[in-house]
């Protein structure tokens, strides 16, 4: 999140500094929430991946600790990222990779244990520009997601809420993660642009599709050797017209804000600083030699 | 008219032309069967397609690689290995291994002449397609001629590299493994696979060196690994190394290792550039000199093999020719050339002095570099100098270069030589001020009394040839050459006296005669103060004069009238009027000029812009002719350029870096000096020849980034044309013509039975060509919405062009033909911006959304990102411009209106919150709501009449909506296809009364019918099946649709046709 020139135009930007969110994205959280009702009370363990910078651990955070007594919690939210982040008051935070099984057995530690009642992922990996490629590396980052949810999701009931991108080959996509939850749906939260292809997976109740099939995370293994005899990677497998997941946009739009809209900015209102800074981009260094005038320069050496 | 229902066969639509990101581009040495000759081919991807450019650039042979339409894989890579006469190529998980004589250059099959000479004009595209029926559904499949539907196959993951030896095939993936492939079981034969390195990678790499197989593998959280696998020996692997941690930041985009195993070299998110020791994998140096991540890297070797350094490319659009120096220990930047529009050079290919480019427009442009030799357009001399004297001037005339010092000495030079003094006697060389170049033979000094000389050049020798002295002026500020007619010279002489008159003389070359013609007042009536000649022309046919000033005013004379009979404020700012010149072109028998300031020009008769446009460099010269158009010269990040208008494209650059001074630029040429020791000065000339720049284009493409919407302009004219505009994201709108031929029996004289097969299919038509027009660059954000409005009698039922982008920008294009055919938009009409009508500061970025034009009732109505609807009335005003008055303003609610439209005397919008509303517009022009109904769960993207009561709807929610309209707007909402897509539907376009098109953001495309009940549904085939195509344009986002074709407009476009058995 920087300063300024966001600010005239997205209106969840501006409410997400007022409101003390480190991205615009916890609306969308919280409008998914407001729709599938995916933190009710009896959610208890939650797995938050791909966390930073932290908005849906916030989310987690304020949703699930404020105004409940301490006694009758028993809550515990594990936010992974191979980013480090910044702490989040009742978050435990790993800086792992999603794919390791030290991760999930870290997880699995914390919560002595127990089985996980929601796994969601808020994450996108670097795009591109080449759509086919950023496609594909997206649906493998979700996949990743799905691989650590289907180690950890109580079975039958735990859920799953993980971002994507309307493209190409998503019903691709759909087809292969139907096999894993009772129900399917595609959320598009009114804090997501419609002139944006983002949407949401959200998927109710995890089910093993073969009943003696053993997850099981494996470094050495791709993902599609994990899924290897339970989903079937052929772009043919495809959900079409027929099977589509059920669309559903959440949010009220009488209570909240349209994304789409262009507001008249406040009067009073005033330039806030962003909650959090981007940490150590790759391309730092390229950037202070474009300050210092060298990147221009003749001259080749660092 | 109603269809009983959808159910068609042979509904499939067919693709004509499509223009893409282009991701690879190869340099190919074809070696003709028969006469033996080597040709430079271009081997380009685009979509799903491989195409070969011959060395005249042109296109013969266009192959659809996966041409599997339930998949619609595109090529992401592909591998030439030209010493076995291979190439394999790769899209996501597929790949094909195909043999370069037989499948691509078969004489047999084609039987064409692969190095034609006909112009690209003339020259169909060859589409290497068979068409065969299938006989239960009478669905038409293609296949190409080498039956490779049949010979591409799969693996398990994303493919990012490949190599191939003894009929094996082997495939480095996203997870770096490496699948090995026999090619002749058509099996995979195993999977070779490393420890711990199994995390994601978005470009790895294999070479082969005799029987070790070397991988690079970067991943994104565990390093980059180097190994080996022995093909000789039951593919055991060994690893080498890992690269330092610490010595690049983030993902690895390409790496290359040298021919001789000596360096490796990578690029990555960092926008740095590695150099590893191969050996040992330690870093030997890390250079930067990209502005955005770095893509791609090659090793370029001179001719005889030796290894000359790198070429990079990059996001910011650039390649960068490195040397290797300080013994093969640093690289140093030599070259650097902005080769694609606005975002990524994706990959290149070196070969003899030149390199082939391609990016996210789809250009493929081929650049010349210098490893080789050095660049014979530029060529340096040397001017030794008395103390305290410096250089003052440098013309060119014909082929010698004339240069003045402060002391009044000429030197000249002569064919690339060095520059001698002329001996020009006592008589006035001392006083000399200013030269300037007539024609090939004449040039003219000025000197500080007045006196204009002139001098004859021959083969470097300068002589004296007449003077005389100007009395009617205190002295002479410039002298600007308005005319050469047969032995004349017409020059037009200024004076710092704003009292005194500008006077317009001419000079008999042959005769050595001067007359005064006229004398014009530097303070004209209507003007506040004296002007000053920047530049002017004359025409004595038509009895005009032209003058550009100081102060970026035009002004037209009758020759023989002192005061100007018009005055047009040409530069916003007040800038000079850098070029004013004549071209051969007229417009309604006036003739066109060109006029240009530092920042814009246009070409014009004396009344009327017929094409106005914002220049991308600072322009110092300018040029036009009717076949290429504008030509641009100036200065752009240190380079001196050589911009094409009409591709939007550098032809040729002058590095300006390492000189002083730029002293001149004139037309055709550029020089710069550098001052050194011993009152010595070097100068550097560089020509720019238009006929033979160093850069061309092989082929066109379109937008750096996506087409947001287009229109097209007219229908198929009686010149098989078609003119259409694509406004981008990249804020610029683009005009294009585009060649369509029907086929007829002529063209099946190819006597191959594949092509006859094909020619004889139920393709009625082929593109020829698409030719860029202009790259109008207007607007100063991304395009929202374009299209064509056809205007009531107020505005004498003219067609125009409206165009709208970010920050309230709308402007009305008016488009005009010259005499001589060529089209051209000018832009007659701007739309007041809230801050203009309100005189207030809008906090909001405030988007134009949409609009519509009710041509009965002759109001333009705007929506807004911000709820709000504006009603204009437009008026026409002097010289075509159009001026918009402000009827009516209201708010829709507090969510932003996405699309509108106008259904039987009703005003309809479709907004943010999935409703449409209707409003009913009164005799005085004012709306009236009437009805307003949800229909879509989220944003209506698009909306579209159908018939004269229905309107159907495309929604974020995937779906598409059937409403009905009675004559009070009230809505009866009608049917609703759920699951019409995957995704948003972003445009519909009706194609008649029944039937329409639509396009969603995950490429597809299909078409829907009502039918007398109103249900919706989709078209089906013979098969019932649902008839949807997966389409090469990804970010699906316009659609426009003219007879029998169809755009669509998104990362790229493609021109279809539309199925047989919709009558449109």
């Amino acid at each position: 999140m920087g300063k300024n020139s966001k600010d005239k135009r997205d209106v969840y930007y501006r409410k997400a500094k007022e409101e003390g969110y480190r991205a615009r994205s916890a609306y969308k959280l919280l409008q998914i929430d407001e729709q599938f009702d995916i933190l009710s009370s009896d959610v208890k363990k939650v797995v938050d991946l791909c966390a930073a910078p932290g908005s849906w651990s916030q989310v987690l955070s304020k949703r699930m600790f404020t105004g409940i007594p301490e006694e009758d919690r028993g809550k515990k939210i594990v936010a992974v990222d191979l980013q480090s982040m910044t702490p989040i008051d009742n978050i435990i935070c790993l800086k792992e990779d999603i794919t390791a099984p030290s991760t999930l057995a870290k997880i699995l530690a914390l919560f002595d244990n127990e089985k996980t009642d929601l796994v969601i992922s808020d994450g996108a990996p670097d795009v591109t520009g080449i759509h086919d490629l950023d496609e594909y590396i997206q649906h493998q980052l979700i996949l990743a997601a799905l691989q650590l949810g289907c180690c950890i999701l109580k079975e039958g009931s735990g859920k799953f809420v993980v971002k994507l991108f309307r493209g190409k080959d998503c019903d691709h996509l759909y087809a292969i993660c139907r096999n894993f939850f009772e129900k399917v749906y595609v959320a598009k939260p009114r804090s997501s642009r419609a002139t944006s292809s983002e949407a949401f997976l959200v998927g109710i109740g995890f089910k093993k599709p073969v009943s003696d099939w053993e997850p099981k995370l494996d470094l050495n293994k791709s993902v599609q050797e994990f899924f290897e005899g339970v989903a079937d990677f052929s772009l043919y497998n495809r959900t079409g017209t027929i099977n589509q997941p059920e669309f559903i946009a959440c949010g009220d739009l009488a209570a909240s804000f349209d994304s789409d809209a262009t507001y008249d900015i406040p009067e009073n209102f005033k330039e806030l600083d962003p909650v959090q800074s981007p940490k150590n981009p790759a391309y730092q260094k390229a950037l202070e030699l474009k300050r210092s005038g060298k990147l221009k320069a003749e001259g080749s050496k660092e | 008219m109603f269809l009983e229902d959808c159910k068609y066969g042979n509904s499939n639509i067919y693709e004509l032309f499509h223009s893409g990101v282009v991701l690879n581009c190869k340099i190919y040495n074809f070696k003709h069967p028969f006469s033996k000759k080597e040709y430079e081919h271009y081997w380009v991807t685009n979509g799903s397609s491989l195409e070969i450019y011959n060395s005249k650039k042109v296109l013969i042979r266009s192959l659809n690689i996966f041409a599997n339409r339930a998949t619609k894989i595109k090529i992401s890579g592909l591998k030439l290995l030209e010493d076995i006469n291979k190439v394999i190529i790769w899209g996501r998980n597929a790949f094909v291994v195909l043999d370069i004589e037989k499948d691509l250059y078969d004489f047999n099959i084609s039987n064409i002449n692969m190095e034609t000479t006909k112009s690209d004009e003339s020259v169909d595209i060859l589409q290497d397609y068979l068409e065969t029926i299938d006989v239960n559904s009478n669905d038409v499949f293609r296949h190409t001629i080498t039956d490779l539907e049949s010979r591409e196959n799969s693996i398990n993951n994303w493919i990012t590299d490949a190599e191939y030896k003894d009929n094996y095939a082997y495939l480095l993936t996203s997870s770096n493994e490496v699948v090995v492939w026999d090619t002749v079981l058509n099996k995979r034969e195993r999977l070779v696979e490393l420890k711990n390195i199994k995390s994601i990678s978005y470009k790895g790499t294999l070479s082969l060196n005799d029987s070790k197989l070397i991988v690079v593998s970067p991943t994104i959280t565990a390093g980059c690994h180097i190994w080996t696998i022995d093909i000789s020996c039951k593919l055991k692997t060994e690893y080498l190394y890992k690269l330092d941690d610490d010595s690049c930041n983030g993902i690895i985009f390409d790496s290359q290792i040298d021919r001789d195993y000596r360096h490796l070299v990578i690029c990555s998110d960092d926008r740095s550039i590695n150099l590893y020791d191969f050996k040992t994998g330690k870093l030997i140096n890390k250079i930067y000199g990209h502005q955005a991540r770095v893509w791609s890297v090659r090793f370029v070797y001179d001719n005889l093999k030796n290894a000359y350094g790198i070429i990079s490319c990059s996001e910011d659009c650039r390649f960068i020719l490195w040397k290797f120096a300080n013994g093969f220990k640093d690289l140093t930047k030599q070259e650097t050339h902005e080769v694609t529009q606005i975002k990524n050079c994706w990959s290149l290919d070196y070969k003899n002095d030149k390199v082939l480019t391609c990016g996210n427009d789809g250009r493929v442009k081929l650049t010349q570099v210098f490893v080789n030799r050095s660049d014979d357009s530029v060529f340096s001399c040397q001017l030794v100098l008395k103390k305290k004297e410096n250089l003052k001037d440098v013309i060119k005339c014909g082929k010698t270069f004339i240069a003045l010092s402060n002391t009044g000495s000429i030197f000249a030079s002569h064919n690339f030589g060095t520059f001698n003094i002329v001996q020009m006697g006592a008589l006035f060389t001392d006083s000399l001020t200013k030269l300037i170049s007539v024609n090939e033979n004449f040039f003219l000094a000025i000197d500080t009394c007045n006196k204009i000389i002139l001098f004859d050049v021959k083969n470097g020798s300068i002589q004296f040839k007449f003077s005389f002295v100007v009395e009617e002026i205190v002295k002479i500020l410039s002298l600007q050459i308005v005319l050469l007619s047969n032995q004349l010279v017409y020059f037009m002489i200024d004076t710092p006296n704003k009292n005194d008159c500008i006077l317009l003389y001419s000079l008999d070359l042959i005769e050595y005669k001067f007359s005064l013609s006229f004398s014009y007042p530097k303070l004209q009536k209507n003007m506040k103060q004296a002007f000053n000649i920047s530049s002017a022309v004359l025409s004595l046919s038509s009895k005009k004069l032209i003058v550009g000033t100081l102060s970026g005013k035009v002004l037209f004379f009758n020759i023989e009238e002192k005061e100007a009979y018009k005055v047009i404020s040409f530069d916003y700012n007040n800038e000079s009027i850098v070029r004013i010149k004549a071209t051969q072109d007229s417009y309604k028998g006036k003739p066109l000029f060109l006029v240009c300031s530092k920042t814009h020009y246009s070409i014009m008769t004396e009344d009327i812009f017929i094409m106005t446009n914002n220049s991308s460099l600072r322009i110092d010269e300018a040029d036009y002719n009717s076949q290429e158009g504008v030509i641009l010269y100036g200065i752009k990040d240190s380079h001196y350029v050589q911009q094409h208008e009409k591709n939007n494209n550098i032809m040729d650059q002058f590095d300006l870096k390492q000189y002083n001074q730029v002293i001149k630029n004139e037309l055709g040429w550029c020089g710069t000096i550098t001052k050194e020791d011993n009152n010595i000065v070097k100068i550097n000339i560089k020509i720019f020849d238009i006929d033979m720049p160093n850069n061309s284009i092989i082929c066109e493409g379109t937008h750096g980034r996506e087409i947001r919407s287009l229109s097209i302009l007219n229908k198929l004219d009686e010149q098989n044309c078609m003119h259409f505009i694509t406004g981008s994201e990249d804020t610029t709108i683009k005009h294009y013509k585009i060649l369509i031929k029907e086929n007829t029996d002529s063209l099946n004289k190819f006597s191959c039975k594949t092509i006859d097969a094909f020619r004889q299919g139920r393709l009625k038509y082929g593109v020829i060509a698409l030719k860029q027009q202009m790259t109008y660059r207007a607007h100063v954000s991304g395009i929202q919405t374009t299209d064509v409005i056809y205007c009531g009698s107020k505005l004498a039922n003219s067609k125009y062009l409206v165009t709208t982008s970010a920050k309230e920008e709308l402007f009305l294009w008016k488009s005009f033909i010259s005499d001589q055919g060529t089209h051209s938009l000018a832009i007659v009409g701007i739309l007041p911006t809230t801050k203009e009508l309100k005189g207030k500061d809008v906090t909001a970025e405030l988007r134009i959304t949409s609009f519509c034009y009710d041509s009965s009732n002759e109001l333009l109505f705007t929506c807004y990102s911000n709820s709000m609807i504006r009603s204009w009335k437009l008026e026409k005003k002097q010289n075509s411009k159009v001026e918009f008055t402000l009827n009516e303003e209201i708010f829709y609610k507090n969510c932003s209106i996405f699309d509108c439209v106008l259904v039987d005397g009703m005003f309809v919008i479709g907004s943010s919150d999935g409703k449409i509303t209707s409003y009913a517009i009164n005799k005085d022009s004012l709306l009236t709501l009437r009805d307003s109904i949800t229909i879509h769960q989220s944003g209506i993207m698009s909306m579209e009449t159908l018939g004269i009561d229905n309107i159907v709807t495309g929604g974020d929610d995937n779906s598409i909506v059937l409403t009905e309209i009675n004559k009070h707007g009230a809505f009866n909402f009608k049917s609703k296809i759920v699951n019409a897509a995957n995704s948003a539907i972003t445009d519909i376009k009706s194609l008649n009364n029944s039937q329409f098109a639509y396009i969603s953001t995950d490429q597809i495309f299909a078409i829907g019918c009502i039918n007398k009940f109103k249900d919706l549904s989709l078209q089906m085939s013979n098969s019932k099946a649902v008839q949807r195509e997966l389409i090469n344009v990804a970010d699906t986002q316009s659609i426009d649709i003219s007879g029998n074709f169809c755009m669509i407009g998104g990362l790229g476009m493609s021109l279809f046709e539309i199925p047989s058995n919709v009558a449109v």
